[in-house]
Order: C-alpha cells, then sequence, then structure tokens
C-alpha cells in the first residue's frame, strides 16, 4: 500500500511538472498568435513591463476601433496607446486598467470612452481565451476576484497549471497556425474598414424597448476610478464617441447617460467631450454600424479629436 | 454521478480510503460499506429508483432462497417464474411500454382503427437492463441448480449493485463475482496499478476518442439528408469509433475501479474492430451481454444441438432480442438482424469458431488475409451501426441510399478538427494494436520500458485527455439502454 502511494505522490509531482512546462509552451503560443480579436497584442505589451505612454485610451471595442494612436500621436506629438477591450464594459476597461497600473509606468493622460453601455455589467466573460494565457502567472488577488465575477472561469484556472486549457485542443492548434509574424505594433488599435451594415433597421424596432441596466458595482468603479485618477495628477478627459444619430431618437435614455458622465465630469473638473451630435453621427458612411465608426470615420474622428486633445489646458 | 466527472473522482478515493483503512478488518463492514457507497453513486442520478433497484435486489434474494428450500418442482417453478416475471415486467414497463403503445396503434389504424396510443411519460431508470439482468441469471442458475442461494442480504445486493458495474454493466455473474465478495479482499499493489492503467485508457477511450467522434457523428447524422455520400461514410465511421470508445471505455473505467477494490469483473471487450469475421467480432464485443444470452437463451433454446434450422432460428432469436434489449425501437431489432445476417454463413458453414485466437499473435504485422477478413467485418459492422444510430428505418435508409451515388467520391466537407479527430483515431488503433494481447491495450504497453518513459507516456495521455475533453459532461451511450 505504501509503495502505491508513494507512486501516486510520484507520478502526480511528475505529472505537476509536465503541465506545468506544457501550460508555460502553451501559452507562449497562444499569446503570440492573431486569436482573440487582436488582444494578445495588448496584454503582451501590459505584461513586457515596458510600455510607456503619454496618452492611454480606455474604452470598449468602441475605442479599440475608433481613436487611432498614430494620428492623435501626430497632431499631439505624443505618444499614445489604445487600451479598448473589445466585447466589454467598464468593469472589465478597470480590471485591464489595475494590470496596466501595476506593471509598468502610468501616462501623463488617460482618455475614457464611454457610452451607454459602459456601466452595465455583462454576465459571461466574453473572448475569455483573451485571458488563457496570464491567468496560471497572475499575482493580482483584485483582478482574480473580479475576473471571477464573470460566469465562465474556475478559481482552479488560477491555480492548477493547464487545467485552464481544457478542451482547448482547437486554440491551441489554431494559435499554432496563426502565429503572427508581423511586428509592427497596432498600438491597440483595429480600425474596422467595412462599409454601413444595414444591421441597424433590422433592431430599429427592437430598440425602442432597450432598457439601460446600470450595474451597481460598475458605476461605483467608475466613479472611484475618477476620483483616484484625478488624484493622481494623471489628466484624466472623458470622451462620449459619434453615434449614427438615429440611436439618440430611439433609446430615450441615452441622454440621462450622457448627462450623467457630464455631471460627474463637472464635479472633478474633468473635461468631457461629446460628440454624439457632433457632423459624423449623420452619414452611414462613417460608420459599419450604428456604434462604430468605420476605419474612414475613425480617422476623421482621431483628428477631431487629437486637435481638441491639443487645445485643451 | 459519471465516471468522468469531478464528483466521482472526489468519491472513489473517498471509498478507497475507507475501504482500505477503515473498514479492511472487518469484511462485513467493508461490504457495506460498499453496498452504502454503491446506493450513494446510484441515488446521485435519481434517487427515487434507488428504491426500485432495492425492491429488485429483495425480490431475486427472496425468490431465490424459496427456489432452493422448495422440494416441490411446481412451487420452484413458481418462484422462479415470480421473480422473472415482476422482473421482466418493470423492464418492459419502463422500456418497452411506448413501444408497445404506440406499435399496437399503429397496428390497429393499419385495419381502420383510429385510436390514439395511451403513451405515458416513463423515465428509463438507468442501468436497470443491467441489474435485471444480474437478478435473473442468479436465480436462473438457483433453478438449475447450478449454484447455492445466498443467505447474506448485503453480500448478495452488493454483487447486484456494486458502483462499478451498476449502471452499465459488465452484466456480472452470481458464480464469478459472490465468491469474491463472500472472501477477504487484499490490497495488491500490482492489482492496482492495472486498474489505474485501466481506468486512464478508459477515460482516454470516453473522452477523447468517443466523445470527438459524438461531436462529428451527431453533426452529420443530423444533417444526413444534405451530407455528401463521403460524409456520410465518415459519419458512419465516426459514430462506430464512438460507440466503441464510449462502451468500452466505460467498461474498462468499471474494470479498473474494481480492480481498486481488489475485485475482478468479467471482460467485456477483447479489441472487437480486429475481429476477422462477425462470430469473432460477438465474441470480442460486449462479452458479458452475449454471453448471457448465450447461456440464458440460445443453450435453453437447444443452441448447436438441433441441427442447422435450429442454429440458424435460434441464432436469429438471440440477436432479435439483443437488439431489443438495447432499446425500444425498430431501429436496434433491424440492427440485431442485420448481425444475424452477417453471421449466418459462418453457422451454416460452421466455421463460426474459426478464429478463436488472437489476430496475428506474436506477429507486428497481420496477414494480407488477416487485413482483408478485418477490413471486410469491420464494414459490415460499420454498416450495421448506421441503423443503431438512425433516429428511425426511415433515417436509416435514407441514410444508406446518401452514401451511394457520385458524391462518395468527393472530399467531405468538414471542419479541420474531424481530420484531428481521425489522426487520434489512428493513434487509438495503433495502441489497441499493439496491446490486443492483453485484457487491455495499456496493461503491458512500455512495460518493459524504464518507468520514467512509462509515467511519461501516460502524462502525455493526460494532457491529450485534458486537451480534447468537451467542457460540458456528455453521458455513456450505454446509460440510456
Amino acid at each position: 500500500m505504501k509503495k502505491f502511494f508513494a507512486d501516486i505522490a510520484l507520478f502526480t509531482i511528475m505529472l505537476i511538472t509536465i503541465t506545468t512546462v506544457a501550460d508555460f509552451g502553451i501559452s507562449e503560443v497562444v499569446k503570440k498568435s492573431d486569436l482573440a480579436v487582436g488582444e494578445y497584442f495588448v496584454w503582451n505589451d501590459i505584461f513586457s513591463k515596458n510600455l510607456k505612454t503619454d496618452i492611454a485610451i480606455y474604452g470598449s471595442s468602441k475605442a479599440k476601433v475608433q481613436y487611432s494612436p498614430d494620428i492623435i500621436s501626430k497632431i499631439t506629438g505624443k505618444s499614445v496607446y489604445n487600451f479598448g477591450v473589445d466585447g466589454h464594459n467598464f468593469f472589465m476597461q478597470e480590471i485591464r486598467h489595475q494590470k496596466y497600473f501595476q506593471l509598468n509606468a502610468k501616462p501623463k493622460t488617460i482618455i475614457l470612452s464611454v457610452d451607454i453601455f459602459s456601466l452595465q455589467k455583462r454576465k459571461d466573460l466574453y473572448n475569455y481565451e483573451q485571458f488563457l494565457p496570464y491567468l496560471f502567472w497572475e499575482n493580482n488577488q483584485n483582478i482574480k476576484t473580479d475576473l471571477l465575477s464573470y460566469e465562465g472561469l474556475k478559481s482552479l484556472d488560477f491555480y492548477l497549471p493547464f487545467y485552464r486549457y481544457r478542451g482547448k485542443a482547437n486554440l491551441i492548434f489554431t494559435s499554432f497556425l496563426q502565429i503572427n509574424h508581423n511586428h509592427k505594433n497596432p498600438k491597440g488599435f483595429f480600425p474596422n474598414n467595412k462599409n454601413w451594415n444595414g444591421d441597424f433597421e433590422k433592431v430599429k424596432h427592437d430598440l425602442l424597448t432597450y432598457k439601460i441596466d446600470v450595474d451597481k458595482i460598475s458605476k461605483n468603479k467608475f466613479l472611484e476610478f475618477l476620483d483616484k485618477i484625478t488624484s493622481q495628477n494623471i489628466k484624466l478627459i472623458l470622451v462620449y464617441p459619434p453615434e449614427y444619430y438615429e440611436l439618440g431618437k430611439i433609446i430615450k435614455t441615452r441622454n440621462n447617460m450622457i448627462e450623467f458622465y457630464k455631471t460627474e465630469a463637472e464635479k472633478r473638473k474633468i473635461p468631457f467631450l461629446d460628440y454624439s451630435k457632433d457632423s459624423l453621427c449623420y452619414d452611414t458612411k462613417n460608420f459599419y454600424n450604428a456604434t462604430h465608426l468605420n476605419k474612414k470615420g475613425s480617422e476623421i474622428f482621431s483628428e477631431k479629436l487629437a486637435h481638441k486633445i491639443k487645445n485643451l489646458k | 454521478m459519471l465516471f468522468n466527472s469531478i464528483s466521482f473522482a472526489i468519491f472513489l478515493p473517498i471509498v478507497f480510503f475507507l475501504y482500505w483503512f477503515m473498514t479492511n478488518k472487518n469484511l462485513k463492514l467493508q461490504n457495506l460499506l460498499l453496498l452504502v457507497a454503491s446506493y450513494y453513486f446510484y441515488a446521485c442520478w435519481d434517487w427515487r429508483f434507488m428504491f426500485l433497484l432495492m425492491f429488485s435486489t429483495f425480490l431475486d434474494y427472496y425468490t431465490g432462497l424459496k427456489i432452493e428450500e422448495s422440494k416441490n418442482q411446481n412451487l420452484r417453478k413458481f418462484w422462479l417464474w415470480l421473480s422473472v416475471g415482476i422482473n421482466l415486467g418493470f423492464l418492459g414497463f419502463f422500456k418497452y411500454y411506448n413501444f408497445f403503445a404506440e406499435n399496437f396503434a399503429e397496428m390497429l389504424q393499419n385495419f381502420g382503427l383510429q385510436v390514439n396510443p395511451w403513451t405515458l411519460k416513463v423515465i428509463l431508470p438507468v442501468g436497470i437492463s443491467f441489474y435485471t439482468f444480474h437478478g435473473l441469471s442468479y436465480v436462473l442458475d438457483i433453478y438449475f441448480k447450478r449454484i447455492k442461494a445466498e443467505r447474506n442480504f448485503v453480500e448478495y445486493a452488493v454483487f447486484v449493485s456494486f458502483f462499478p458495474l451498476l449502471v452499465a454493466g459488465p452484466i456480472e455473474r452470481a458464480t464469478h463475482l459472490l465468491p469474491q465478495i463472500k472472501v477477504k479482499r487484499e490490497f495488491s499493489y500490482e492489482k492496482a496499478v492495472d486498474g489505474m492503467r485501466q481506468i486512464l485508457w478508459g477515460l482516454f477511450k470516453k473522452m477523447v476518442i468517443a466523445d470527438n467522434c459524438a461531436v462529428f457523428a451527431n453533426q452529420i447524422f443530423a444533417n444526413s439528408a444534405t451530407a455528401s455520400g463521403s460524409e456520410l461514410v465518415l459519419g458512419a465511421l465516426f459514430f462506430t469509433f464512438q460507440i466503441y470508445g464510449d462502451f468500452s471505455g466505460y467498461s474498462d473505467i468499471a474494470l479498473g475501479t474494481a480492480r481498486l477494490f481488489g475485485i475482478d469483473l468479467l471482460r467485456n471487450f477483447a479489441f472487437p474492430y480486429f475481429s476477422r469475421d462477425i462470430a469473432e467480432f460477438w465474441r470480442r464485443w460486449h462479452i458479458s451481454l452475449s454471453s448471457w444470452f448465450r447461456d440464458y437463451l440460445y443453450i435453453p433454446l437447444g443452441g448447436s444441438k438441433g441441427g442447422n434450422w435450429m442454429r440458424i432460428r435460434n441464432t436469429f432469436a438471440i440477436f432479435l432480442v439483443s437488439g431489443f434489449w438495447h432499446g425500444a425501437n425498430w431501429t436496434f431489432i433491424i440492427w440485431g438482424f442485420l448481425n444475424a445476417l452477417f453471421i449466418m454463413p459462418s453457422i451454416i458453414l460452421k466455421t463460426n469458431r474459426n478464429n478463436l485466437e488472437i489476430v496475428a499473435m506474436n506477429k507486428l504485422i497481420p496477414s494480407f488475409r488477416d487485413v482483408f477478413n478485418i477490413l471486410l467485418t469491420f464494414s459490415l459492422t460499420v454498416f450495421a451501426w448506421i441503423f443503431f444510430r438512425a433516429e428511425s428505418v426511415h433515417h436509416a435508409i435514407e441514410y444508406i441510399s446518401g452514401i451511394f451515388n457520385a458524391s462518395l467520391f468527393t472530399i467531405p466537407d468538414v471542419k479541420t478538427a474531424a481530420y484531428a479527430t481521425l489522426i487520434l483515431i489512428a493513434f487509438f488503433m495503433l495502441i489497441e494494436w499493439i496491446g490486443r494481447e492483453h485484457q487491455f491495450a495499456l496493461q503491458d504497453f512500455l512495460v518493459k520500458k524504464p518507468r520514467f518513459i512509462r509515467w511519461l507516456f501516460y502524462g502525455f495521455i493526460i494532457l491529450l485527455i485534458g486537451l480534447f475533453l468537451q467542457t460540458h459532461e456528455t453521458p455513456f451511450i450505454y446509460f440510456q439502454f
């Protein structure tokens, strides 16, 4: 019996070694791939601990596809990095902010792109593959707790090597096939070259009854974030980016959200740049859907924004 | 509680610990622990049916004693038929009631009588086909005076409900399992390690082969009307490996688990896809069921003693009953019928016991003749599995007719992952081929190599299981039977 248990213990040690090595190897491959909507680029830059930027752009997919670091950098003369995270609200944007601040030099300015969805919180951990290569090595307890508040991860994902890759053969093999060899860093900006897709016409009717459910925790996090950043001598700018104008006509509570952002910004003397009625909003040629500018629209918007920022005191 | 679940991974070590460390000095206590653990294991599915299991156990225990005690032959017969009647009555009600109700209504409709079948939403108690057969073999063996009735209820109840075999077999015999339950078990390092290896291989078969094949088999069978001939062939192949991986995987885990408790269960699979004829296939596939039908149906019907016609009749009888045992659907009956047809030439020509030894014994590569025979037998088996898997006979016929057209020679339009699964199948069959002279493929694999190499291989298998497992729990196919 003793021999049996000794063998089990020895085998377990060997298995942990094998899975740790496999975990490391797989993580290295996965994070070098083009998958997860380009999020690996941003996470890798954050985890490199060498990310130095003057201006950091935060937000959702709207930030990710609309704020061109190159254009803003060219006009303002400052380095810019886009931290926009696809498909997620402020709750997740704040997780990325935590990690960025934990490992890298702080920026001089943060542009926080807000919208009607910012203070909602989705239940599922959308695009959760983007977190996989980093979870086992994560040491920030707050981040672990925040990530576990979504449906999709388990505590063991953080503590057992390889466990989080269970059933992920497809992701791993696709990663092998899609390792990115392009060394140009997109700095978190992934513009979309598509034209207006017309989906808006189909969902217009449903949007009439759309209700914005503000998540209390997200709202508190947001207000804490505003206070904390302003207290750290970092310049914070809130931006409400352009949306297709009909959206404002349909979603009745949209104006309340804009008003909320404006009021909270004013309370803290934070500039609030509202592009919700900008001329860009009235032409579908600038959008690929009602809430996202396409490449052409994003370039015009980035230019406008850069000039505005440059002229801010 | 599934073998491939976290709850079982917690349950098993706890029972193992209690078994060898807390109750090992007292056989009665050890058996009681096995019984409680087995009932808990069963109650995890549906505690209500635990009472049915208990009733069935008590019925067979009591009637077994009564058969033995009765001096009068008529009385012995009475107790036997009481047990057989109630057991088959339960099985018939839970498993076949709707089938008969629907078919009866359909038959009346053919005579112009419009009736709505009085169907019930009957839930099939998991494992009922298996534990009913345990009990039946027990009372039949007592009736035919092959064994003595068991007087210790706990020991008898463990024989019926020992958790590794409770829900999907192997179908045990009292002559084989009861003596093991009645004697003190000693821990054997070799047996336990062998059991661990068998569990590992079983998990690989289930979680890597069966569950991944199931993804594509389900897709192709669900969309068979629009699939090309080559895709339909691929779908049938995927199901062929799915059902083998699933059921033999379950059996391996059951046998391996039992070994951890010092108990040997009957072997259920012996590399059936390397069979050179259908008779050999049926000596290697679901062995415990085949031998049950042989001993309790084929032989009592006269077996092969009464000439060719009787052999043919009896062979059809056991295959049709075997098909029906699998489920209340004509697809299973036709599957049984097809197998009876396939085996018929060897029954008539009396060549059914030609291939008793292991294929290409002590050789790495089989002869051309063996390869040809294996491929032919395999093709027939794949063809029959189409009926087994199809939703209805109409679906099966539509599926088969979809195969035989020009699209059979096109490249199947399937996801890349399907090809990855084919590579896994090739790896699986290679290991099975290498290990075919043993009880299970991993039993002797790399055993003569240094331990480090062998353990690395086991680590590799565990990694494969981890990478390819389905993130949701996937029940075993045979739980529905």
